[in-house]
């Protein structure tokens, strides 16, 4: 009983899993429609959500109230991209993975040296190269005329395999592999040090900027693939079709128990933030919600989760820590 | 007490019985002091002696655990004695940091601290403040020649130095001062202007706190000495009394010996060489260390030692930092581990376990994808903790609720689980308990019995028993050096203190990075202009200009509005966002309802003010609140038209485009509005804005309130970006939430161009504006080169980027 008590406190994404879960009660017997499926799509939703979720948890972690905005853009351009190599044939499938996996690596590259180099804020660095990836998406989408999905990205993303998508199944692959990464790798550990203390994480001898740069290299490659795999949920890539990701991104992990300040990660959290947030637009949608009102419950809902939180012991330690290194 | 030496004089300040603990430190220990009125004291002692915890005491910094004070022959209640309170009371303290505001000027930084001192209603504010400050400086450094109107970054240390003294002396309650050091960067001639102003105002009953390391100043100045030694008074005397071989023989005397007489000397049985591992500085200079010439080897404990601040951390930290790199003249070979002896600041990482906190360094130094064992992990770290004998429940609590000294075997831990060849200890024993210190001189004799090579920067020189070599740094070099056998404390206490005095400084000014922040924005303006006007002629009259303004109006006051927020160094991030609201609400709610849309404009302005507040009352940072409001702002934009369109009031539109022979309505608005924003950054309570966006310590030390500061900028802020809104409204008539999204950044942009920093307070803006225009007339540029308007935030983006790689080129430090 102590250790769930404490295991509780130390993730209180387990608050938001149970909000997740009387939400979509309500939901369900409010619409008459209480059955798994309802909570299936919502959890396949979710699964994309966390793909891109996964990239930003990693670069607030890095600390320094450093975030990515460039998802958005890297999601977009990615799709055309893979849209406009694989032309709806699977033999084109492996090349379009190389070639936006190289893409989103130098992004995340030349984002982690703006921050890293230029000294440049990192909301600002990836909020103009958001930018400019948003214009090269506008300039191909001027002459693009492919709507059709390879048949194999297709089948990855409507599969289902005993009744549940696999892309759920694969999203929780892939939450296991983070877990692994952040807890049970060099790379993982030294980026928790480096958000809680990165003088400390220097003297300790930790390659602070290999560190970093590898984060935002991971960030922009997830959200290359988040884009690809997009295109035949939506069926195309469309401009603006990774906008709402930076409210969302960020509000998942927060409601996931990730320190907005840097410095801890929670990936179980994180997949829960996204459920919690696919299903509070799902409800918003079915109240009638405007998308506008759902903006404004989504803003809010970060602002109202960090001032609960941030009273909390153990943020407040680590920003008394960081101001005096300050 | 000892015999009077000005004759019959009065107490000023009494303390009796001071004793002040931290954790396992007795900092002061039931100490008690005297002061008359007109005397100066110089406190002397070695590192750690106390003195800086006294003088807190004194100042009300801090509150002592026992003790009594009165002053003027009247007691004090210790509880309620705060900085504030030893004001009132005459007391004041320059202390070694200096606790001025860079980004304002000289007297800009005389009124903030001595505000209370100006007549509330007086608008000549400014000429009260220079008249003050040329006074003071007058009076304590005749010829000083600093001018008060200088911004305090083009001033070199030395002079900001002498404004910080002058500054403190220029209060006319001022009965009491201490000095901390306050001739560490002073030239040779300032110092002595400074003796004669001390000695002249003592002489008018004004009494000296002078706590200095330079003991032939001491000699000159002081009327007693007072030597500290652990806390407490070791010996006290009038300055005839004795001399400075006496002093430094004092102050050595009784440190070493006492501690050590009863360890057993096997411990320093002769040393074994390992010529394998060693650390070799050959001539070597860099940053503070000049010409080190040093060879050390594996077996050896080598100890650090001198006055603080003479090169001992840059000694250990150059070795740590360039062991990987090959540079000339320091040759290192084995493995280093370091040892940070501030534990909050750059040792700890509080969120983690005792386990996790051992085991960083070894798996930080591993391939950075390979899995990471913890049944090993956990094997390393229990057979640390017990080598240490670190007393903890179990190895997954965390690391914070462990006490100083079982924090401090932990980092100790991290260093050796790496199997570290050279181990380099930053004072690693302050605030810990004595039963650990013994173990923890234990742990280090036997790595250096095992090979290694220990290198050791301590303060505590009871410390130096251990060693089996020691360097004295003074100035960045190793002034003398000694064998654990022949060394003697006076000597090396003579090595730390000696040509402790003048160095030749410079006074001169310092080149002044950028004399006019706005002067490039400035120049890329009027050159774009041109450009621009050479493509199409029409822009050069008085039409084609209006147009041009016109446009950027809206533009104009979001940047505004942001050089408010990055004033205070954060980053509004729904600046572009709320202007867009502002357009609709404009639109829709104030034409149907002018009393109510008016009055929902002015409770978004309130909602907006209070970012500040949660800022300051929870700590959330700046970034992520106004993000958050900015999808807040675009979500009420929608929900009130999910289209554009709508319908300005007429009165709106008419008061916003008055007809008039001179200039279109908006522009005479945008220069109002410009004016404005540099009135409020000139006035009083803007200069203590710009100061909190500087140093907010000083300013709260000062006494102006950091939540009231934070909720007026963003007020401001907020006023500026809603203006932005209305001539948006005012100039198309009708409202779009998104003609004003790009803005955001583009607002952030125009302050950096402007020559503003991200943080320190550096803005201006005159230099917003200019740079505001000089983006717009980047897009006009590009439409007369029939660029499609695709282009334009990317091409305004890479701008930005470009314009802050040019200035990290030239040097300067945007963060």
């Amino acid at each position: 009983m102590k250790k769930v008590k404490k295991y509780i406190k130390e993730n209180n994404w387990v608050w938001a899993a149970v909000g997740a879960f009387l939400l979509w009660f309500v939901m369900g017997i409010s619409s008459g429609r209480l059955n798994l499926e309802s909570f299936l799509s919502n959890a396949y939703t979710a699964a994309f959500l966390a793909i891109l979720a996964f990239g930003q948890m990693l670069v607030v972690t890095s600390g320094r109230g450093a975030i990515d905005l460039s998802i958005p853009g890297v999601l977009t351009l990615m799709a055309f991209v893979s849209m406009s190599i694989i032309n709806g044939e699977n033999k084109n499938v492996p090349l379009a993975i190389l070639v936006i996996v190289v893409l989103g690596a130098v992004i995340g590259f030349l984002n982690s040296v703006m921050v890293i180099y230029l000294q440049i804020p990192a909301i600002i660095a990836t909020m103009a190269m958001n930018y400019i990836l948003t214009t090269a998406a506008l300039l191909i989408n001027k002459n693009f005329s492919i709507f059709a999905i390879a048949p194999v990205i297709q089948k990855l993303v409507t599969t289902r395999i005993f009744g549940v998508q696999l892309m759920i199944f694969l999203i929780i692959l892939l939450a296991v592999g983070f877990w692994f990464l952040l807890n049970r790798t060099s790379y993982g550990k030294s980026l928790l040090a480096v958000g809680q203390n990165r003088e400390a994480a220097k003297l300790a001898g930790i390659k602070v900027n290999r560190v970093e740069m590898l984060t935002y290299v991971f960030s922009s490659i997830l959200a290359a693939f988040g884009g690809m795999l997009t295109t035949a949920r939506v069926g195309g890539a469309l401009l603006g079709m990774g906008d709402s990701y930076t409210l969302e991104t960020v509000a998942s992990i927060v409601v996931g128990g990730t320190l907005i300040s840097g410095g801890k990660a929670n990936v179980p959290g994180t997949l829960v933030g996204c459920l919690f947030l696919g299903l509070i637009v799902t409800a918003m949608q079915i109240m009638g919600f405007s998308v506008g009102a759902q903006n404004i419950a989504k803003g809010a809902l970060i602002i109202i989760v960090l001032l609960l939180s941030s009273g909390d012991a153990v943020e407040k330690k680590v920003k008394r820590t960081v101001e005096k290194a300050a | 007490m000892q015999t009077e030496t000005k004759g019959q004089q009065e107490l000023f300040l009494k303390a009796e019985n001071l004793l002040k603990i931290y954790g396992p430190t007795t900092a002061v220990n039931h100490l008690s002091i005297e002061l008359k009125k007109g005397e100066v004291l110089a406190l002397v002692g070695g590192n750690g002696a106390g003195k800086s915890t006294l003088t807190k005491i004194l100042s009300g910094v801090i509150t002592s655990n026992e003790g009594t004070l009165s002053i003027e022959g009247e007691a004090v209640d210790m509880n309620k004695y705060t900085p504030a309170v030893a004001r009132t009371k005459g007391i004041r303290v320059v202390h070694q940091e200096l606790s001025l505001c860079k980004n304002l000027t000289v007297y800009e930084n005389f009124y903030i601290e001595q505000f209370q001192r100006f007549d509330k209603k007086d608008i000549k504010w400014r000429k009260q403040a220079k008249e003050m400050a040329r006074e003071a400086l007058d009076r304590v450094f005749p010829d000083h020649g600093i001018d008060v109107n200088a911004g305090l970054a083009t001033l070199s240390i030395a002079q900001q130095q002498m404004v910080e003294i002058a500054r403190a002396t220029s209060d006319s309650e001022v009965k009491m001062l201490v000095l901390d050091e306050p001739t560490s960067s002073l030239p040779a001639e300032q110092t002595s202007q400074l003796q004669d102003y001390i000695k002249k105002s003592a002489g008018e009953g004004i009494s000296y706190i002078y706590i200095s390391h330079r003991l032939k100043e001491i000699m000159f100045l002081a009327d007693r000495i007072f030597i500290m030694q652990n806390g407490a008074e070791k010996y006290q005397c009038p300055i005839g009394e004795t001399s400075e071989e006496d002093m430094v023989a004092r102050m050595g005397d009784g440190v070493v010996g006492e501690k050590a007489a009863d360890e057993e000397k096997t411990a320093m049985a002769p040393i074994e060489i390992n010529k394998n591992i060693k650390v070799t500085f050959d001539n070597y200079s860099n940053g503070m260390l000049k010409k080190i010439s040093k060879e050390m080897y594996g077996g050896e404990i080598i100890a650090l030692t001198g006055l603080e601040g003479n090169g001992q951390l840059e000694f250990l930290q150059e070795v740590f930092f360039q062991a990987r790199k090959k540079k000339a003249g320091l040759h290192i070979q084995g493995k280093v581990a370091y040892v940070a002896g501030d534990r909050k600041k750059e040792g700890i990482f509080p969120l983690w376990s005792i386990t996790d906190n051992t085991i960083i360094s070894k798996i930080a130094r591993g391939a950075l994808f390979a899995p990471i064992s913890t049944g090993k992990t956990n094997e390393i770290v229990e057979q640390w903790n017990q080598r240490l004998k670190t007393k903890c429940a179990s190895n997954e609590d965390l690391i914070t609720s462990l006490s100083g000294g079982n924090q401090q075997k932990v980092l100790i831990a991290r260093a050796m689980a790496v199997d570290a060849d050279i181990i380099l200890l930053d004072d690693p024993t302050r605030g810990v308990d004595v039963g650990t210190k013994k173990e923890l001189y234990g742990v280090f004799q036997e790595a250096a019995k095992e090979g290694k090579l220990v290198i050791w920067r301590t303060s505590d020189d009871a410390e130096l028993e251990y060693c089996t070599r020691l360097f004295v740094l003074n100035a960045g070099s190793v002034a003398g050096e000694f064998n654990h056998d022949e060394f003697e404390h006076s000597s090396m206490l003579k090595l730390a203190f000696q040509n402790n005095e003048k160095k030749a400084e410079n006074l001169e000014k310092k080149k002044a990075k950028s004399p006019k922040l706005y002067l490039l924005a400035l120049i890329a303006m009027l050159i774009l202009y041109v450009v621009c006007g050479a493509l199409s002629p029409s822009i050069f009259t008085k039409f084609g200009v209006e147009l041009l303004a016109v446009g950027f109006t809206p533009f104009i006051f979001a940047a505004l509005a942001q050089t408010f927020a990055i004033g205070l160094g954060h980053i509004d991030l729904g600046v572009g966002a709320f202007m867009g609201l502002v357009n609709v609400v404009c639109a829709t709610i104030l034409d149907q309802n002018n009393a109510l849309g008016i009055l929902c404009l002015l409770g978004l302005l309130l909602v907006y003010s209070c970012m500040g507040l949660i800022i300051y009352w929870r700590g959330v940072p700046p970034i992520i609140v106004t993000l958050g409001m900015s999808f807040v702002w675009t979500g009420m934009a929608y929900v009130l038209q999910d289209v554009p369109g709508g319908h300005v009031p007429e009165w709106m539109v008419h008061l916003f485009n008055a007809n008039n022979p001179v200039l279109q309505g908006i522009l005479l608005w945008l220069l109002l509005f410009i004016v404005l924003a540099i009135l409020i950054y000139r006035s009083r309570y803007g200069t203590v804005m710009r100061g909190f966006g500087n140093n907010d310590t000083a300013m709260r030390n000062s006494g102006w309130s950091k939540a009231r500061a934070y909720w007026a900028t963003y007020l401001i802020a907020g006023v500026f970006a809603m203006m932005g809104g209305i001539a948006q409204s005012a100039i198309t008539g009708a409202s779009d939430v998104n003609a004003s999204a790009t803005y955001t950044m583009l607002t952030v942009a125009a302050v950096i161009i402007g020559g503003g920093y991200f943080s320190g307070g550096v803005v201006t803006h005159v230099g917003a504006v200019f740079g505001g225009i000089s983006l717009t007339m980047v897009s006009v540029l590009l439409g007369l080169l029939k660029v499609s308007t695709d282009y334009t935030a990317t091409i305004q983006g890479l701008v930005l980027i470009l314009i802050l790689s040019f200035r990290l080129l030239r040097k300067e430090k945007l963060q």
